[in-house]
């Protein structure tokens, strides 16, 4: 498997195999990525959350500036941009008129002090074989 | 309104329920699939590989998922209409998914009367006036 890298991170390839701790190049790059695919399944076993994209902060951030406003706040809103287009006590009443409009992209939230993302199960299916 | 399925082998050890839809993101972009029928499962739920097509992004950006394994993973939920036999159904809450199989969650199933009778085969799905999803 070929793979470039720029000459910077190549030097410092170069420099740990010249150490003597790693007998070539193709040595170091593969406890490079074994050691961050083992770091990545710790995360996932230990629970740890991964990083929140930058848009999804973003929208959190827009949800609890509308949460100040009387109109918006404790209901469900749909934003185009930064743009509130629609509101609604009733979720699926808002996802309904939402899909009737032009625009796109709309996202739809919840208006609150604190957003957080709502948790959704899908517990199944399990599937078990005859050995 | 109503729709029927049945119960067709899959790689498991029991027979599953199945049921033929039509998943649509507007006009032009509907796709068909066998689904299985999962009370377990809060949405539906769509592989990528379904859809040769851009997804309408109308869209709830931030939800979590949590998977049969225990683990989570972020997502978002988009609204496709489902339409089965001759129901048809807007706005149903559902996740795309880089795999799997396509299942038919609670957010379709909560708003039709569901039977299902897996010694003769059946799958029967019906509307019910005035009802409305939980």
């Amino acid at each position: 498997m070929a793979t470039k890298i720029p000459t910077a991170l190549a030097k410092e390839v170069d420099r740990l195999v010249a150490s003597g701790r790693y007998a070539n190049r193709s040595e170091v790059l593969r406890v490079a990525v074994r050691a961050l695919l083992e770091s990545r399944a710790s995360a996932r076993a230990g629970g740890a959350e991964p990083p929140i994209p930058p848009r999804i902060k973003a929208f959190r951030s827009r949800l609890q500036t509308l949460a100040e406003d009387a109109r918006y706040r404790h209901r469900w809103v749909a934003l185009h941009g930064d743009q509130v287009v629609d509101a609604d006590d009733d979720h699926d009443d808002l996802v309904r008129r939402v899909l009737d409009r032009a625009e796109e992209p709309i996202d739809i939230g919840f208006a609150t002090e604190h957003p957080e993302p709502r948790r959704i199960r899908l517990a199944s299916p399990i599937s078990a074989r005859r050995s | 309104m109503e729709a029927r399925g049945s119960y067709a082998e899959g790689e498991g050890i029991s027979l599953a329920p199945k049921l033929r839809v039509g998943i649509g993101f507007g006009r032009g972009s509907v796709v068909g699939a066998s689904a299985l029928v999962d009370t377990g499962a809060d949405v539906c739920a769509f592989p990528s590989s379904l859809f040769p097509f851009r997804l309408a992004e109308k869209r709830e950006p931030d939800v979590v998922l949590e998977m049969a394994d225990g683990s989570w993973v972020p997502s978002q939920v988009l609204y496709p209409s489902i339409t089965a036999g001759d129901i048809r159904e807007r706005g149903i809450a559902s996740v795309i998914l880089p795999g799997g199989v396509p299942i038919l969650g609670r957010s379709f199933l909560n708003r039709l009367a569901v039977r299902l009778t897996a010694q003769y085969g059946l799958v029967h799905l019906r509307t019910l006036k005035g009802l409305r999803a939980p």
